[in-house]
């Protein structure tokens, strides 16, 4: 078998997005791959004793010409990458992954667990680019408020966009803001606020537990296995 | 007292199914050579610990007929393979477009679970299933 292609970035800007969680935009030494929103990159550490690496969402999408991922500092290796500094450089792997849909007009309900909610920044602006008449819903559930990531790009996307809704679910505060939802996401509710199901797609990410459970309950409530698009991300 | 440790199975944290399909893998292929497949799909490196291959043929009503595998991998690995070589050819054969659905998820409900540390292992065949179909789709343009 062939060596996995390896590709060298330098870091051309990083920006916080919340405590622990930042965005490392990457340039791309040559040509920038090619992608589609949705897909991951493995990041290479050898000397952390990961040959294989370890998978981050892109959140950037292609057609903002912009190559970026979204790390929240949890563990040895998303530290490393926390603490890079613009000018840095690292190695990952081309574009990966199949977390995206591939029909064209359906309506893509998106439930995001914390750092899970990476890849949707990248679906929601590719869709808003490209087909700004298509229906997307967001659920995305963090510990505090002050957790939520991309809030000022979500808040504003919602605003100008009347085909794009997102719900806030915030587990771990004791008051919440009038517009956001204390407690966790259920599929329950989501199923509430999607009276419709034929020509809709679920896109779950977060923990194992977070998509487990999501995926659970909205098969529990009869909805479609192929309906249903998975993306859990491990601690690293 | 420590526990002797055996490697009959019986004192693994797996379920049932799980130590069924490791010790019994089905659809495994050997024998790539005399196979013709109609689509393969390669993910991982055994330089990196785990590796995975499948062979897929697909019959003219878009169904899965058959589905091989074979893998450099831990016991996890063979047994979601295994049990996804039987999800993607049971009951006449998943059409395509269902194949792609496939979650790791549903894999590991059909095992009876998996240790979160073992997830990788189900996205694994996961992607070389997926990886197999778009190797497939290209050749049939």
């Amino acid at each position: 078998m062939s060596e996995i292609k390896k590709i060298k970035y330098q870091i051309a800007d990083k920006k916080v997005e919340a405590p622990n969680v930042v965005t490392l935009e990457l340039s791309c030494l040559f040509n920038s791959p090619s992608y589609c929103a949705g897909q991951f990159v493995d990041v290479y550490f050898p000397e952390l004793n990961t040959p294989q690496g370890k998978s981050y969402s892109l959140s950037s999408a292609p057609s903002e010409n912009k190559f970026s991922i979204t790390v929240k500092a949890i563990g040895e290796f998303s530290n490393r990458l926390f603490n890079m500094k613009e000018g840095d450089y690292l190695v990952s792997s081309p574009p990966y992954g199949f977390f995206y849909s591939d029909q064209e007009n359906t309506h893509l309900v998106m439930l995001a667990g914390g750092i899970g909610v990476a890849p949707f920044r990248a679906t929601i602006i590719e869709n808003l680019s490209k087909k700004p008449e298509r229906k997307m819903s967001l659920f995305y559930s963090s510990q505090t408020e002050e957790d939520i990531i991309f809030k000022s790009e979500l808040n504003l996307w919602q605003e100008e966009n009347p085909n794009l809704k997102i719900k806030h679910f915030i587990t771990r505060q004791e008051k919440v803001s009038p517009d956001k939802q204390k407690g966790r996401i259920t599929a329950e509710y989501v199923l509430k606020e999607i009276p419709d199901l034929k020509n809709t797609e679920f896109l779950i990410c977060g923990s194992i537990a977070f998509v487990r459970d999501m995926r659970r309950g909205l098969r529990d409530a009869l909805v479609p296995e192929e309906t249903i698009y998975t993306e859990a991300f491990f601690s690293h | 007292m420590k526990t002797k440790k055996t490697c009959d199975g019986e004192d693994w944290l797996y379920s049932d199914t799980v130590k069924d399909h490791f010790f019994r893998p089905r659809n495994l292929l050997l024998d790539e050579k005399n196979y013709e497949a109609d689509g393969i799909g390669i993910v991982g490196s055994p330089a990196c610990g785990d590796m995975m291959a499948v062979w897929i043929k697909v019959g003219k009503d878009g169904r899965i007929s058959e589905c091989k595998w074979r893998t450099f991998g831990c016991a996890s690995a063979i047994a979601s393979t295994s049990m996804m070589s039987v999800i993607a050819t049971e009951n006449g054969g998943m059409l395509l477009a269902h194949a792609k659905k496939l979650t790791p998820e549903y894999i590991i409900e059909r095992l009876g679970g998996l240790p979160d540390r073992k997830y990788h292992c189900s996205v694994l065949g996961h992607m070389a299933l997926r990886e197999a179909i778009l190797d497939f789709e290209k050749s049939h343009e």
